[in-house]
């Protein structure tokens, strides 16, 4: 059993149902339209980038899927997944903004980790460097926030 | 990065430890209120000065920010005003937790030991604790247990509870709690029952008022000999994960066979023996001999806590009753995955070896299923010169082990057995009777265990290669105060998956084979956590060089090399092509490397840099890749 899936620049892609399900929106609209054979038009995910999804989908399509909220953030990102996110900084944003989208926690989760994980041990000005980020904060703001942090940072 | 919306920035900052998030609240806007709402969330404080430092905090900081916090986590207990509670109460209403843990990594366990999640906060005066200041607290409990707390209005929210007998009796007889379950969220329920009588009724109030409960925990219960009244089981509880049963009386008849039949779905089964001591000079020993060796780096939650000293009326058995009784659980409870057993025994006395020899004997003649996977033994006192270890080696019983946990009293050898021997009937006998024996050994004992856990009163010894080879999906250990022997392997070692290096007053033998080993043999290394930690003939200029890992915790604490401590260790850190180095008299006691107080930072690319030159004693030099958490002294 098979479902078609429509890129927004208006790529057609037919996978597996089982893959496609591991997209909790998809898995909703499929229970909501019953069997049809239309194509389920994704305005928010490239074909580019849904070919990424896809590929991940594939890959963890046996996985167990975890509700624990703790075991999920605890775990490491295996090495499949972190060679699958070597990809440019603009890309991997994508596949979280389509993650997010599609409802996929578990690649949200890999995503995020990956990114979090560029910003581990850098310093304000190096992560604004990283992701070009302008500081919008006053000199006044940004004294008032290193008095809060004092009890955190003395550990 | 402006591109994504502050929700997803927000899952991506989660993944942070506050050192880190003190840096992301300074990038902008977004990212500040975002950071600053899970810096606050949890509060984890670590010193007494942080603790100062927060209670400052309160005054100056936000109320936005304080109205984020739901935890406050402490690393001791901490014993409060009633003006500080007040305050912080005023100040952080939306708190839902107040706990003692002593590794953030271990607040989520699947089963919670006994002393793992506590609750430890208590107010330093002599009247009721006012809670109604924190209308969303979830867990709450009281050190004083014969003292009334205002938090019956909180019942509701409750999802873990800390109570005495006088507080259950009050629970019980209270006629208008009688309709509805009255307490629907609890999730773990810690009774202290002071040594009274438990009558079964209580026990079914339990069961009835606490539908959703996954763990209790029973202290100083004597049940009663009412069973004979009505055995209508109003309600069966099936969330039940684990039981603790300490110093009860839990041979009285027909309670095991109710609390199986009130929980048939328990996983995690505690018990704690309490054998007759044979005179009092044995108590005396063992009196002066537990206070000492406070494990705070601890990674497993349970600690000496478990076993309570002198107390003033204990529980004891004969360990072949014992040993009946405990069959009787295991075979009432189908599901049981975990047994912790703890003892209270003098050197002269029973050991824990009769559990152990049943529990073999009857999964080699198969006569009851035995699904075993967790063991912890506490305070086993094992003979040295004796067949009775000879558990250990069971096939049966080993192989389906995943984690094991053993603090061992008395002389031991702990070297693992090296030959299997050739016929399978006489393997149990044959394996302890060479358990001496300096072998290596061509199997593999424990091909499931992924946890060890050693811990030990005396000098006892154990070889490194052996200890990988006999337990190749190891992926934590932890040894403590264990003498670890390492001699070149006859064959070349091949890499180990072991993650978590723990070794806590242990006694290296030979430091540079051991270094070394570490370094070739364990390529995935991600915490090492070494405390007094004594190293006997090391080269005289050491360096362990940890970057083929993906180090996220080092914590070198009181090493001392030929018994004198280290006193220049030095670490040499890369990150972004950056060589950043620490060292051990600057940094001291100094956690969180981000704030040494000299850091030489040397110069881009130079990956080798320059041993500074240390006249006295031998140094040891750390290499490593960015590691997230630093502690040492």
């Amino acid at each position: 059993m098979s479902v078609r899936l429509l890129s927004s620049d208006s790529e057609d892609f037919t996978v597996a149902k089982e893959v496609a399900e591991r997209s909790m929106l998809i898995k909703n609209m499929l229970e909501d339209v019953g069997d049809n054979d239309n194509p389920i038009p994704l305005p928010n995910v490239t074909a580019k980038i849904l070919r990424k999804v896809i590929e991940w989908c594939e890959h963890h399509l046996g996985d167990p899927v975890t509700n624990d909220e703790n075991e999920r953030r605890n775990t490491e990102i295996d090495e499949w997944d972190q060679k699958f996110m070597e990809v440019d900084q603009e890309t991997l944003f994508d596949i979280i903004l389509a993650a997010n989208y599609l409802d996929i926690k578990p690649l949200l989760d890999v995503g995020c980790k990956t990114v979090a994980n560029m910003i581990k041990g850098k310093t304000a000005e190096e992560i604004r460097k990283i992701f070009n980020i302008v500081n919008d904060l006053t000199p006044e703001e940004e004294a008032q926030i290193r008095k809060e942090n004092e009890w955190a940072e003395d550990r | 990065m402006m591109t994504l919306p502050a929700e997803i920035i927000a899952d991506i900052l989660q993944h942070l430890s506050p050192r880190h998030l003190t840096q992301t609240n300074l990038v902008c806007r977004v990212w500040s209120a975002v950071s600053m709402n899970l810096l606050y969330q949890t509060v984890y404080i670590h010193t007494t000065r942080q603790l100062e430092s927060f209670l400052e905090a309160l005054q100056t900081t936000s109320t936005v920010h304080l109205q984020a916090v739901r935890a406050l986590l402490f690393h001791k207990p901490v014993n409060f005003t009633n003006t500080q509670l007040a305050m912080i109460s005023q100040k952080c209403p939306h708190v839902d937790t107040i706990a003692t843990v002593k590794d953030l990594t271990l607040v989520s366990p699947t089963y919670v030991n006994a002393t793992l999640d506590q609750w430890t906060v208590s107010n330093s005066e002599r009247s009721v604790m006012d809670l109604y200041g924190w209308p969303y607290l979830k867990r709450i409990g009281t050190m004083m247990e014969d003292k009334a707390l205002g938090w019956l209005t909180l019942r509701h929210a409750l999802t873990f509870l800390k109570i005495g007998q006088f507080h259950l009796d009050h629970l019980v007889s209270n006629r208008s709690l009688a309709l509805s379950p009255c307490f629907p969220s609890l999730e773990t329920l810690v009774l202290s029952h002071g040594y009274e009588v438990m009558p079964r009724s209580s026990m079914l109030w339990i069961n009835k008022s606490c539908p959703r409960l996954r763990h209790l925990y029973l202290r100083d219960v004597l049940f009663a000999h009412d069973i004979h009244s009505s055995s209508n089981l109003a309600f069966i509880n099936n969330t039940l994960e684990s039981l603790t049963l300490q110093t009860a009386d839990f041979l009285c008849i027909g309670w095991v066979e109710l609390l199986a039949d009130l929980f048939p779905s328990v996983r995690c089964l505690a018990l704690d023996i309490h054998f007759p001591l044979e005179n009092e000079d044995d108590m005396a020993a063992r009196d002066g001999s537990e206070s000492e060796d406070d494990s705070s780096v601890g990674m497993e939650g349970l600690d000496s806590d478990i076993i309570v000293i002198l107390d003033p009326h204990p529980v004891r058995m004969h360990p072949q009753v014992f040993c009946e009784c405990l069959q009787d659980w295991i075979k009432a409870l189908p599901r049981l995955e975990k047994l912790v057993l703890s003892a209270d025994c003098s050197p002269n006395a029973y050991v824990l070896y009769w559990p152990m020899d049943i529990l073999t004997k009857a999964i080699q003649t198969g006569s009851w299923q035995c699904n075993i996977k967790h063991l912890v033994l506490e305070d086993s006192h094992v003979p040295s010169d004796d067949k009775r270890f000879q558990w250990i080696w069971c096939d049966a019983f080993v192989t389906q082990l995943e984690s094991l946990t053993m603090t061992l009293t008395g002389p031991c050898s702990f070297d693992i057995c090296p030959q299997p021997p050739l016929d399978p009937s006489c393997r149990a006998i044959a394996m302890a009777s060479c358990v001496c024996s300096s072998h290596r050994f061509s199997w593999h004992l424990f091909p499931n265990l992924t946890q060890l856990h050693l811990k030990s009163s005396l000098d006892a010894m154990l070889s490194w290669p052996d200890l990988l080879v006999a337990c190749p999906r190891l992926v934590s250990l932890h040894l403590q105060a264990l003498s670890v022997s390492h001699q070149i392997p006859a064959t070349p070692s091949t890499p180990h998956v072991l993650k978590h290096l723990t070794l806590v007053q242990c006694t290296l033998s030979n430091t540079s084979l051991m270094v070394s080993a570490i370094e070739h043999q364990l390529p995935h290394l991600t915490s090492v956590v070494w405390k007094g930690l004594t190293m006997n003939n090391p080269s005289q200029d050491f360096s362990l060089c940890l970057d083929g890992c993906g180090l996220s915790r080092l914590w070198l604490l009181h090493l001392k090399t030929d018994n004198t401590y280290c006193k220049t260790l030095s670490l040499y850190e890369r990150r972004s092509g950056k060589t950043t180095l620490y060292n051990s008299s600057s940094a001291a006691s100094t956690h969180g490397g981000s704030h040494p107080t000299m850091v030489l930072t040397l110069a881009h690319g130079d990956d080798q840099p320059h041993f500074p030159y240390a006249p006295l004693g031998t140094y040891l030099h750390v290499k490593t890749l960015f590691v997230e958490d630093i502690l040492f002294a």
